[in-house]
């Protein structure tokens, strides 16, 4: 079976690897890509594809931070739901900004609202409730 | 001179000093400007009963007496009527004066009439009376004519003397023009013409007998035989003769006693009435000459009068007329300007307003001008006016039209006002600096807003990174630490956790400042009352009893005051954690000024009143941290949302022995937000 895409859009590298390492110990296996700044993120997944390169797979999901670089969460993920490409992608907002207010992130149509630093077993009951549950279980099935 | 300025003045003074009922009264009183008299004493009653007025500016001229005496309060009520009673008086004044003076010139006709037919019936009564003494002469020489005429006659027929016939012929003829004129005199008189006639007729006999001795002299008969019988006829109708002649003459005397009794008594009458006439004429002359003195008195107090108020107004006066000449000017215009009023009077209105400003001062002239004066309001102008040494400097006009018989005529009441402009200045400058440091004031929160959002997010993601590599640290390498250098990456973790609650205090200080506050009735002993709860669930094992009174209310933002409670609380609670038993007290008193005191005691570490000041500041900390954790900004937040609300915050305590913190909420605002 082939393991399933996470997008983490995270410009803070540091974080990066702190939340791979909570994955892996945690047992999910998915492989992550990481864009660095929102409009490396859109690029991403509405992006016109280079030359050279094949047409990308949609992630599972997308876990967003909000103060990126370049291009701000809140309008990623705008464009993001304006695009019928992904339109209905899960959308996670993972943000350490203790006074922005979930319910801008609802209305411009994330599916969750997280703050850091990651609670993973709030984490894990979230993706269930998003019907992606199968993401948090090991990988035990191909027998590694 | 007519009494604009003093509507003006008045104008002025009543738009800037009175209540709007006087200016309207004022207004009403321009319309009568007949009476100056009254007028003027209105005018100074008025402006006597101006209460702010400086007393001096208008109590020079006091001429008008019935100033002092008519009560200011009452002034409005009573203004319009006396001054119709002394319209009324003035009027009656007048018609008197008509009156007199046409019985006067009645009287004089008259008795110049009288005396002009006296006169003439004295000259016609002379006339007659000469002429009856001319009738008295004719009859006595007709008289004489007659017996000179007889002697003649009988001296002839006697002696036949050529001599006696000569003297009969020479009297026989002037009798007939004595008749003749007689007849003439008597010609408008039937009664003497009846006595004339028969006068006639006796002569005519009597001469015609007289003829006949001439006749029988000449014939030498009348010695002789008729001699006897012709002298005796003619003596009997010499004698009939005689006695008319001499009746005659008695009533021509008669006549001509009454005649000079008649002239007599005409010019009597006539000097009389020249006498009386010239008494009369001379009271006339008289009485129009006090007229005219009285007049002209009255025009020399009414001028003292309008001099007196020109001098008196507070500002600089100049009158306009059409031709934009300057009619009048006061002193006060000569100190302001420079000019003399000599100087000013026949200038162009122009010279006074600097050049730029000329135009919008000549248009409001020209639509005063163009207006009837009367319907215009007072216009008051801000420009500069120029000095007559060139110095520019600010002034406030104040123009009022107003028709008078010497046309439209505007007076300008000119005021200096450079002391009022450096003022205004002054303010508008110091507002421009406050308006500059509440700019600053701005950019500083600005600051502090980002400087906040700054340490909410550049701080708070390292922060996190640190804890989260000291974390993976203690988990995956926990085999190849030992103890200490486990409990080292403890401490960093512990510091982490403390630098996030700096953080979020931080925050929520930052956001005490910006959140919008809403007042509103809030219930203090259930907010305390669940504060204590979830302290006593969150610790259950402590001893810590709460006495919370009942039913205290508050006036304030409800998220606002339960950060203060939460603080105050929280504070009580750890600093009596050392406490085996501990009391946290939640009370309200009422200050002497009416003002409710709320207040939140424990009888835990308490604190050096030394130190009390420190207290509210951020980051002052008068424990150690070992001791007591915390933040330091906890009493900041409380103070700045005490501040917010207009209320004050203090404490008392004493070390080992509790602290007392209080505090006061203001009364709300009407719009609810400080």
């Amino acid at each position: 079976m082939r393991k399933e895409t996470l997008l983490l859009v995270e410009d803070d590298p540091q974080a990066v690897i702190l939340l791979r390492r909570v994955f892996k110990k945690r047992g999910m296996d998915v492989t992550v890509e990481v864009a660095s700044d929102g409009a490396e993120a859109l690029q991403y997944l509405i992006g016109p594809v280079t030359e050279g390169q094949s047409a990308r797979e949609l992630p599972a999901l997308v876990l967003l931070d909000l103060d990126l670089p370049k291009v701000h969460g809140f309008e990623v993920l705008r464009r993001m739901r304006a695009h019928p490409r992904t339109e209905t992608l899960p959308v996670i907002i993972l943000t350490s900004d203790r006074e922005i207010d979930p319910a801008t992130g609802y209305t411009l149509g994330a599916n969750s609202f997280m703050r850091k630093p990651l609670d993973f077993e709030e984490f894990s009951r979230t993706l269930v409730g998003l019907g992606l549950g199968a993401l948090t279980k090991p990988a035990a099935r191909e027998g590694n | 001179m007519v009494p604009t300025d003093l509507i003006l003045m008045r104008f002025w003074h009543a738009e800037r000093f009175s209540n709007p009922t006087k200016v309207g009264c004022v207004l009403n009183q321009t319309e009568e400007v007949l009476n100056r008299d009254v007028f003027i004493e209105d005018a100074e009653t008025k402006v006597s009963a101006a209460p702010s007025l400086d007393g001096s500016s208008l109590a020079a001229d006091t001429t008008g007496g019935t100033a002092g005496s008519s009560p200011p309060v009452t002034n409005t009520q009573t203004v319009t009527p006396r001054h119709k009673r002394k319209t009324r008086t003035c009027w009656q004044r007048l018609v008197l004066a008509a009156l007199v003076l046409v019985g006067s010139l009645y009287g004089l006709i008259t008795t110049g009439r009288s005396a002009l037919d006296n006169f003439i019936h004295e000259q016609e009564a002379q006339a007659a009376s000469s002429r009856t003494q001319q009738v008295l002469v004719t009859l006595q020489s007709l008289a004489g004519s007659l017996h000179e005429a007889e002697s003649g006659a009988r001296g002839f027929a006697i002696s036949g003397k050529q001599l006696h016939l000569d003297q009969y012929y020479g009297a026989e003829k002037t009798i007939r023009p004595q008749l003749e004129e007689l007849q003439g005199v008597w010609r408008d008189d039937s009664a003497a013409l009846k006595q004339f006639r028969s006068l006639e007729a006796l002569i005519t006999t009597h001469l015609a007998l007289l003829k006949q001795m001439i006749d029988l002299g000449n014939k030498n008969v009348f010695r002789a035989v008729g001699q006897r019988a012709l002298t005796d006829q003619g003596y009997e109708s010499m004698q009939n003769i005689s006695a008319t002649l001499q009746a005659m003459e008695q009533s021509a005397r008669a006549r001509l006693a009454g005649q000079s009794n008649l002239a007599l008594q005409h010019a009597h009458i006539a000097r009389v009435a020249l006498l009386e006439g010239g008494v009369l004429a001379c009271a006339v002359l008289l009485l129009c000459s006090l007229s005219t003195y009285w007049l002209v008195m009255e025009n020399g107090k009414m001028e003292e009068k309008l001099n007196g108020f020109l001098e008196s107004s507070p500002d600089a006066i100049v009158i306009v007329n059409k031709e934009g000449k300057i009619v009048v000017s006061n002193s006060h215009a000569e100190r302001l300007l420079g000019y003399t009023p000599q100087e000013l009077a026949g200038q162009t209105v122009a010279i006074l307003v600097p050049e730029r400003y000329r135009k919008v001062y000549l248009q409001q002239y020209a639509v005063f001008f163009a207006n009837r004066g009367d319907q215009m309001t007072a216009t008051s102008l801000e420009l500069s006016a120029i000095h007559k040494d060139g110095r520019e400097f600010p002034i406030e006009i104040c123009m009022k039209p107003l028709e008078t018989d010497q046309g439209i005529l505007v007076t300008s009441a000119i005021r200096d006002i450079s002391q009022r402009k450096q003022t205004e200045q002054k303010v508008t400058r110091l507002n421009e600096q406050l308006e500059q440091r509440a700019a600053e004031l701005e950019a500083a929160n600005k600051e502090l807003e980002a400087f906040s959002y700054s340490v909410s997010h550049d701080l708070r993601s390292p922060l996190h990174n640190i804890d989260g590599f000291s974390q993976v640290l203690l988990e995956d390498y926990a085999d190849r630490l030992d103890t200490e250098g486990q409990e080292h990456l403890k401490h960093v973790r512990s510091s982490c956790q403390q630098m996030e609650e700096i953080i979020d205090a931080l925050l929520a200080l930052s956001k005490m400042m910006r959140t919008e506050m809403f007042r509103q009735k809030v219930d203090l002993s259930v907010l305390a009352c669940q504060i204590a709860d979830e302290l006593k669930a969150k610790a259950p094992d402590r001893a810590v009893e709460f006495i919370i009174a009942n039913d205290l209310t508050a006036d304030a933002d409800p998220q606002l005051l339960r950060v203060v409670m939460e603080n105050l609380l929280n504070n009580a609670w750890k600093f009596t954690s050392k406490q085996p038993r501990a009391r946290i007290e939640v009370g309200s008193l009422l200050q002497s000024n009416g003002e409710r005191v709320f207040y939140v005691r424990d009888d835990g570490a308490g604190f050096d009143m030394e130190h009390a000041p420190k207290l509210f500041t951020p980051f002052k900390r008068l424990h150690k941290a070992s001791d007591f954790q915390g933040t330091g900004i906890g009493l900041a937040t409380v103070q700045r949302v005490i501040a917010r609300h207009g209320g004050k915050i203090w404490a008392a305590g004493a070390i080992d022995h509790g602290a007392t913190f209080c505090f006061t909420l203001a009364v709300a605002n009407k719009d609810g937000a400080s």
